[in-house]
């Protein structure tokens, strides 16, 4: 080919004057300008961005990321789908009945609340709210613990056996077990009220309810460490740690000949209940025997 | 400071960046595959991830992690019916003009023609050449957006004009 430098010159518009006009006398420029002006006939199709935004926030609304949890993706994602579907058809067959509660018991599990709001319920924990009136107020009854990740919008509400926490829009976990009460704040604010008092909570703020002793602190965590299979506790008492432990492992704990005084700072995981006993014994100074789904604590004094 | 201070990951944020640059995400991904539905599922992909990511991404930094999105995503696209068949449909279903019939016989052939020449280009030359013809890219731009030097864009652009060159030689 001739003129190779005056061509390349040319597509990168750097010929001077005089080269244009030798370039565009010769037989090459005339060409190269009509596959150039052809070239036209590439342009795409016109794209309808509104469209494809509704398309791309309506595909949001009805897929599951956000959360992480440690296990491989896919497989959450099909078990959500799958609870997602199983959800979505309850609702629908619980519409055909009025006035209906909805409730959930989990072993850990993901769900979607009618605005899209996600609730990720950890084991022996039960949610529920009523469909029908949660276009007026958005407002969960929430037993043992939960992990919300709330769409922004009105107040929403998780009412707990000893407190109600509402939110407008972010991401806090729940727990209730029994006498223990604790809200732990993962994103945006949130605010706890008790029959006491209420108080605010900013990012990587906790609160805790512990026999009508009130407990604040921090947590550095991003979400709830029970997301990756480990329970974790900061100044926790003993018995509530072990409520905790029976109720991941679905054992009975007879701390009987225990004092269950200390509190309990620290983590065990939901999986290998040894390791869970030993971590949970050995800074108390305890020893432990399993007998079948039983476990018995024991003093090492004794 | 919340994290989502700093990110896209607020929605009226998101919904702003996604007007801003969905167009041009839309060609970068047509000119490349040629292949409408491809492209707008593509883009839908692409903004995925990065609402995945949201808090990791500021506005500023929108477009240039959705295009590194897009370049490594098409890297992993596989099965494309082939973008020459695409092209014939393509010629076949082009609206009918007022020119006279020897006209639109004429240009229609070499419309064709350049259109098959288009779609034998290897992906990344039609793309360096379709930013810089249709979109008005500088080649620096253009580097900046596949993360090539200038000079690898120069002698896409080249390559590609000669391919088209040589294969229309007998319309021309």
């Amino acid at each position: 080919m001739q003129n190779e430098e005056l061509i390349k010159k040319w597509l990168n518009d750097e010929l001077t004057p005089a080269e244009q006009e030798t370039f565009e006398e010769s037989e090459e420029y005339k060409h190269f300008s009509k596959i150039w002006d052809g070239l036209e006939v590439a342009s795409p199709p016109f794209y309808d961005v509104e469209k494809e935004l509704a398309k791309f926030r309506e595909n949001q609304a009805s897929t599951t990321k956000v959360i992480k949890v440690s296990w491989t993706k896919r497989l959450v994602g099909i078990a959500a789908s799958l609870l997602l579907v199983s959800v979505l058809s309850y609702i629908l067959f619980q519409f055909t009945k009025q006035n209906q509660t909805l409730s959930f018991t989990a072993a850990q599990e993901e769900l979607y609340l009618p605005d899209s709001s996600l609730v990720i319920l950890n084991k022996g924990s039960k949610l529920s709210y009523s469909p029908e009136n949660w276009a007026a107020k958005r407002a969960v009854e929430l037993e043992g613990e939960g992990y919300f990740k709330v769409k922004t919008g009105s107040k929403f509400e998780v009412i707990a056996e000893d407190g109600v926490v509402s939110v407008l829009g972010t991401a806090f976990n729940v727990k209730q077990r029994a006498s223990f009460f604790e809200v732990i704040c993962h994103e945006g604010k949130v605010r706890v009220a008790t029959t006491q008092d209420t108080t605010l909570l900013t990012l990587g703020k906790a609160f805790q309810l512990e026999a009508q002793k009130v407990q604040l602190f921090e947590v550095t965590a991003l979400e709830p460490s029970w997301l990756k299979g480990e329970s974790s506790f900061h100044k926790t008492p003993l018995s509530v740690v072990i409520d905790e432990l029976e109720n991941q492992y679905e054992i009975s704990v007879d701390a009987d000949q225990v004092s269950l005084k200390g509190t309990f700072t620290g983590s065990f995981p939901n999986d290998n209940l040894e390791l869970a006993l030993d971590a949970i014994t050995a800074p108390a100074g305890y020893t432990y025997q399993v007998l079948n789904d039983k476990v018995v604590f024991t003093s090492e004094n004794n | 400071m919340a994290k989502k201070d700093i990110g896209v990951c607020d929605e009226s944020t998101f919904n702003e960046v996604f007007r801003k640059n969905g167009t041009e995400l839309f060609n970068f991904l047509h000119f490349k595959y040629r292949d409408e539905d491809e492209a707008k599922d593509l883009v839908q992909e692409v903004f995925g991830k990065l609402w995945e990511n949201c808090e990791k991404v500021s506005v500023e930094k929108s477009k240039a992690y959705l295009f590194v999105v897009a370049n490594n995503l098409m890297k992993n696209v596989l099965s494309k019916k082939s973008t020459a068949l695409k092209h014939q449909e393509y010629v076949k279903t082009k609206e009918a003009s007022t020119e006279t019939p020897h006209y639109i016989l004429e240009s229609s052939e070499f419309e064709g023609q350049l259109n098959q020449a288009l779609s034998e280009l290897p992906e990344e030359q039609r793309l360096t050449l379709l930013l810089k013809r249709i979109e008005g890219k500088k080649q620096r731009e253009i580097a900046e957006m596949l993360g090539i030097s200038e000079k690898a864009v120069e002698k896409r652009l080249f390559k590609a004009m000669k391919h088209l060159r040589k294969r229309l030689g007998n319309i021309l």
